[in-house]
Order: structure tokens, then C-alpha cells, then sequence
């Protein structure tokens, strides 16, 4: 199994994800619960049964899915600051010093989820 | 000397009789509307940023949840000066996508509300609304500061009706403008709460008559509803259109099974607000004059509802 430390970043990249997606739950919308929930479970299933090579896929898989959701939060506030006949308030409400953080901070996980599996 | 005091008393009752001829010949009701006009100038200057309320920045717009927030408060504090509770209705609601759900934060939005209780035991309610949103960078003088003058003056003059046979609900939605959030937030809370509720009237732009015609356009109301307003408007000799337009907070409620129907101008007939949603709707382009019109013929159609409970449709 990977350290310690490792599997501190691992599973601490999820504590953000996964309280959206109980608050999203709430309102009955699932999907943003089940993914980061499929995953937390997939991790604590391998780990049981000490599957050394499914974790690292697993992590690797988990650190490129972060990457995605970092790389659309991001693209989204470039493509509507040219196309001001998208409005969506709400979203463009998103773009703010706080969401900015979240999004370098996860990406920050994913990068050391990809190089630091040794 | 004494000719000229004679032909000055003259004068000031010839000059009574006639304003006293004026006020029983002209139909009482339109004497009401151009009494409105002042307040409805003003509250769409405030909410538009024509004009700011005191210790208020003028609003450029009611996109952002910043500018929406002043304006729900601009719109609490002028339900109170009625001597009116008003409340907040928050929600959270997902996304129209779960996928957009995954990677962004749901809609948040509080719409505000206040009861104006029958005068008599009664467990109906009329509801009228009209969203006070704007699309970016919109003033929105006519989409919607026109809809929100409008039931805040028949709210205004609702107080002062002796006989309230049903309750009153008027409702400034958030968030008609990002699919139509507010108001089925609040559809889904009038469902929650069980109220009874006898019909839904939103309005929407009712602030462009292009063509001078006073018309306005009556959206999927049910066939009482279309009879009611149609039998108001030909005593006040204003054209009414029927249209099966489903584009606004009407909508919402017509979801979840209320009679609600939608009120605004010729949007389907034409003759609709040309600066709609761009940062041109300002307060210089509303048509006051057809906003004090259309309020009448609703503050009769509601009044109708209000004060006749067996009878009214």
C-alpha cells in the first residue's frame, strides 16, 4: 500500500466533494454525491483487500477525474466573460476569490496524487 | 369694487361646479390610476437605478446575488412602510442538469412575500407576483420594475378595501430570469404548506404600448379567469388578447397544478418592449400611462376575486 502521507492527500481531496455533494442530496440531485462516494468506496474496498496496483489505478483515475473538474470550473468563467449572451447569473456568481482557491487547492491534490505514488 | 367680488365668487363656484362635474362624470377608478402614478414612477426609479433610495448605491442592475440582495431589501422595506409583514422565502435548487450540478454550486435565491389577511375568516388565497430579477447588466425598468409597480399598487390600494372575502399574496419572485427558479420555489412552498389558493396572477413587462392601444395580453388563463378580466377590460375600453405563451412564472405554478395565468403587453401580438433583457431597458422608455391603465384594469379584476368569494370565478 502507498504511505502514509499519501493516502492523507488521497482521501482529504475528497472531504470538499463529498459535503457539495451531501448539500446537492439534500435538494435531490444525486450525482454529485455519487461519484466522489463510488470512489471514497473503491479506495476503502482496495486498501481492505491490500490490492496494491487497483489502488494506484484507482488514484490515478481519481487525480485526472480532479484535474477535469478543475479544468471545467475554470474554462467556464473564460468562455462566459466573451459570450455575455450566456448569462447564468448564479454561475457567474461562482467566479470569486473563495471558488478560485477550491479549484487550485484540488488541483494542487491531483498534482501530488500524480507524483507521489512512489 | 363690489362688481369684481361678484364675478370673483362667481368664478370659484363656477370653478367648483366644474371639478365636482369632473370627479362624477369621470369613471371613479380612473381617477385612482393617475393618483399611483407618482409611486409607480418612483419605485421603478429606485429599482432600475433611475434614481437610488435613501442610503442605497443606484442599482445597475438585479443579476448578480449582490444586486438582487439590495433589491429584496429595497423590496422589504416598501412592504413595511404599509404597515405589511413582509418574509423571505429562501431556497436552494439543483442545476437543470446534474452534470452541471457536479461541477457547479445550485441556485440560491429568496423570493419576498407578504399576506394581506381577509377581512373575514377565510381559508383562499389570490396570489398575485411578478419577479424583480434582471438579466446582466440590465436595469430592468420594463422587464420587470414594471410588474413589480404594478402589484405593489394594487397591493397599496387592496389595503384600503373595506370587505377582504379571501387573502391576498403578493410575491416579488428571484430568479425568473434563470428558469424560473423563484417562483417554483415558492410553488413548491404553497404545496408544502397546503394553502388553498384560488388563482395565480403574474405579471411580466408591462410597460411597452408601442402602438397606444392599452392592450394587454391575458397568458393560458382558465375560462373564468379570460371572462373575468375580458368583462373588466370592455368597461374600461382596453383590448385584451388571449395567448397560450407559457414563458414565465405563470408557468412554474401551472406545473404543479395551480389556475395561474400570466399577464404582460403584446409580447405575442408584437407590440412588446424592444429593449427587453439589454442594458437599454431604463426608466426612460417605460409608458407609464399604459402601466397606470393595466393596473387598474388588474386592481378591478382582483378586487372582483378578493371581495366576492361565492360569485367570483
Amino acid at each position: 500500500m502507498p504511505p502514509k502521507p499519501y493516502r492523507v492527500i488521497l482521501y482529504s481531496s475528497f472531504i470538499y466533494l463529498l459535503f457539495r455533494g451531501l448539500r446537492y442530496a439534500f435538494i435531490g440531485s444525486y450525482l454529485p454525491l455519487w461519484i466522489p462516494a463510488a470512489f471514497l468506496l473503491y479506495f476503502i474496498l482496495v486498501e481492505l483487500l491490500s490490492l496494491r496496483t487497483w489502488f494506484r489505478v484507482g488514484s490515478i483515475v481519481w487525480a485526472v477525474f480532479l484535474c477535469f473538474w478543475v479544468f471545467i470550473r475554470f474554462l467556464t468563467p473564460i468562455l462566459m466573460a466573451f459570450s455575455p449572451q450566456v448569462t447564468e447569473a448564479h454561475i457567474r456568481d461562482q467566479f470569486n476569490v473563495w471558488q478560485f482557491s477550491l479549484n487550485l487547492g484540488h488541483l494542487a491534490l491531483a498534482y501530488l496524487l500524480l507524483t507521489k505514488r512512489k | 369694487m363690489k362688481c369684481t367680488v361678484i364675478f370673483n365668487t362667481m368664478n370659484q363656484i363656477f370653478t367648483l361646479a366644474l371639478a365636482c362635474y369632473l370627479c362624477l362624470t369621470s369613471p371613479p377608478s380612473l381617477a385612482q390610476v393617475w393618483k399611483y402614478t407618482p409611486l409607480q414612477k418612483e419605485f421603478i426609479a429606485h429599482l432600475s437605478g433611475y434614481s437610488s433610495s435613501t442610503a442605497q448605491p443606484k442599482l445597475k442592475a438585479r443579476s448578480s446575488s449582490t444586486e438582487r440582495a439590495q433589491a429584496r431589501r429595497y423590496l422589504i422595506a416598501r412592504i413595511e412602510e404599509l404597515g405589511l409583514e413582509a418574509k423571505r422565502q429562501a431556497y436552494v435548487q439543483p442545476n437543470i442538469h446534474p452534470l452541471i450540478d457536479l461541477f457547479f454550486d445550485p441556485f440560491q435565491g429568496a423570493n419576498v412575500y407578504t399576506i394581506l389577511p381577509a377581512t373575514q375568516k377565510s381559508e383562499e388565497y389570490v396570489l398575485i407576483g411578478a419577479h424583480f430579477d434582471t438579466e446582466l447588466n440590465c436595469p430592468g425598468a420594463i422587464d420587470n420594475g414594471s410588474g413589480l409597480a404594478l402589484i405593489y399598487t394594487v397591493l397599496h390600494q387592496m389595503r384600503s378595501l373595506q370587505v377582504r372575502k379571501r387573502n391576498l399574496i403578493v410575491t416579488f419572485f428571484d430568479q425568473e430570469e434563470e428558469h424560473l427558479n423563484g417562483s417554483r420555489a415558492f410553488a413548491q412552498f404553497l404545496k408544502d404548506e397546503k394553502l388553498k389558493i384560488h388563482s395565480v396572477h403574474t405579471f411580466d413587462t408591462i410597460g411597452w404600448d408601442g402602438d397606444g392601444d392599452k392592450a394587454v395580453e391575458l397568458e393560458s388563463p382558465s375560462p373564468a379567469l379570460d371572462t373575468l378580466y375580458r368583462r373588466v377590460a370592455k368597461q374600461m375600453n382596453i383590448p385584451v388578447y388571449t395567448t397560450k405563451v407559457n414563458a414565465s412564472d405563470h408557468e412554474a405554478f401551472r406545473d404543479y397544478g395551480f389556475n395561474a395565468m400570466g399577464i404582460t403587453d403584446e409580447y405575442a401580438g408584437g407590440d412588446f418592449a424592444p429593449y427587453k433583457d439589454t442594458p437599454q431597458d431604463t426608466y426612460d422608455t417605460v409608458n407609464f400611462d399604459f402601466l397606470a391603465t393595466s393596473t387598474q384594469l388588474v386592481y378591478e379584476v382582483i378586487k372582483t376575486l378578493i371581495s366576492h368569494e361565492n360569485d367570483a370565478p
